[in-house]
């Protein structure tokens, strides 16, 4: 999926280290996705440049809550995993979620998502 | 304040263990350590209140909330009560030498039990044993 860097903020750091970091896409739609990069892939992206994001959420659940992130969307299954896709975002979920939760595939379906995390990036016109 | 429970794996503040840091020179505020724990390999890991950036206080301000630690900690209490048996007593998954920005840190991997179900967890250390950041994965 296509979005725009808006913001890289430092998350945990000790003794000169990053651990990690803290970024906010800007969706083609305007909205904003904070992401977590656990990897510091950030080390090599820079803000306000548009890329090409692979997603996965650490969870997402079907009842309601208004802490977390709200998409509307449907469940795919490609090969051995599972996303979950709207006009906007294309987000790797774990099967896991989807059994507990009897999600149905490919329908519509309004999902809370914990925390998402940025998983590679490539830059936009780069393989 | 530490806590200073008497928990079934063992004290959360160690007396032996805060002399074994100081006996390594490791500089550490013992007022502010909520636990310290032997790792699997015999390396001494501490958590302190820390910093917006690292430690406690990283992980309530930066994890806890419902998307990260809150789906699977009832309380802050919990959350370190865990953290500290899991290091004492499990093995880690997975232990790794990280170097980021020319300077090494260790990154565990831990399964913890909470709420019936078996569960991820990636810990930063820093190389003196620091608790950096602790999160789901």
């Amino acid at each position: 999926m296509n979005v725009k860097v808006e913001n890289i903020l430092e998350g945990a750091k000790f003794d000169g280290v990053i651990w990690d970091y803290w970024i906010d896409l800007r969706l083609p739609n305007g909205s904003l996705l904070n992401v977590f990069d656990s990897e510091c892939l950030s080390q090599e992206i820079e803000e306000k440049s548009n890329i090409i994001v692979r997603l996965k959420a650490l969870f997402i659940q079907k009842k309601e809550n208004a802490d977390l992130t709200t998409l509307k969307g449907i469940i795919i299954q490609k090969d051995n995993l599972f996303f979950f896709k709207n006009d906007l975002v294309k987000i790797q979920v774990n099967e896991d979620d989807i059994g507990a939760e009897k999600i149905p595939l490919n329908v519509l379906t309004t999902l809370f998502f914990g925390r998402i995390d940025l998983i590679n990036f490539s830059a936009i016109g780069q393989v | 304040m530490h806590f200073g429970l008497v928990e079934a794996g063992g004290k959360l503040v160690d007396s032996k263990l805060i002399k074994e840091l100081k006996d390594l020179g490791i500089k550490f505020t013992e007022s502010d350590l909520k636990f310290l724990a032997k790792d699997f390999d015999k390396k001494i890991l501490f958590l302190e209140k820390g910093s917006s950036s690292a430690g406690f206080k990283h992980l309530i301000e930066r994890h806890w909330n419902p998307k990260e630690l809150m789906k699977y900690f009832d309380t802050q209490e919990e959350l370190v009560k865990k953290l500290f048996t899991t290091i004492k007593n499990n093995k880690f998954l997975t232990k790794q030498v990280v170097t980021r920005n020319g300077r090494k840190g260790l990154e565990y991997t831990y399964k913890i039990s909470v709420k019936g179900k078996e569960n991820t967890f990636k810990l930063g250390v820093g190389s003196n044993g620091f608790i950096v950041t602790f999160y789901p994965i």
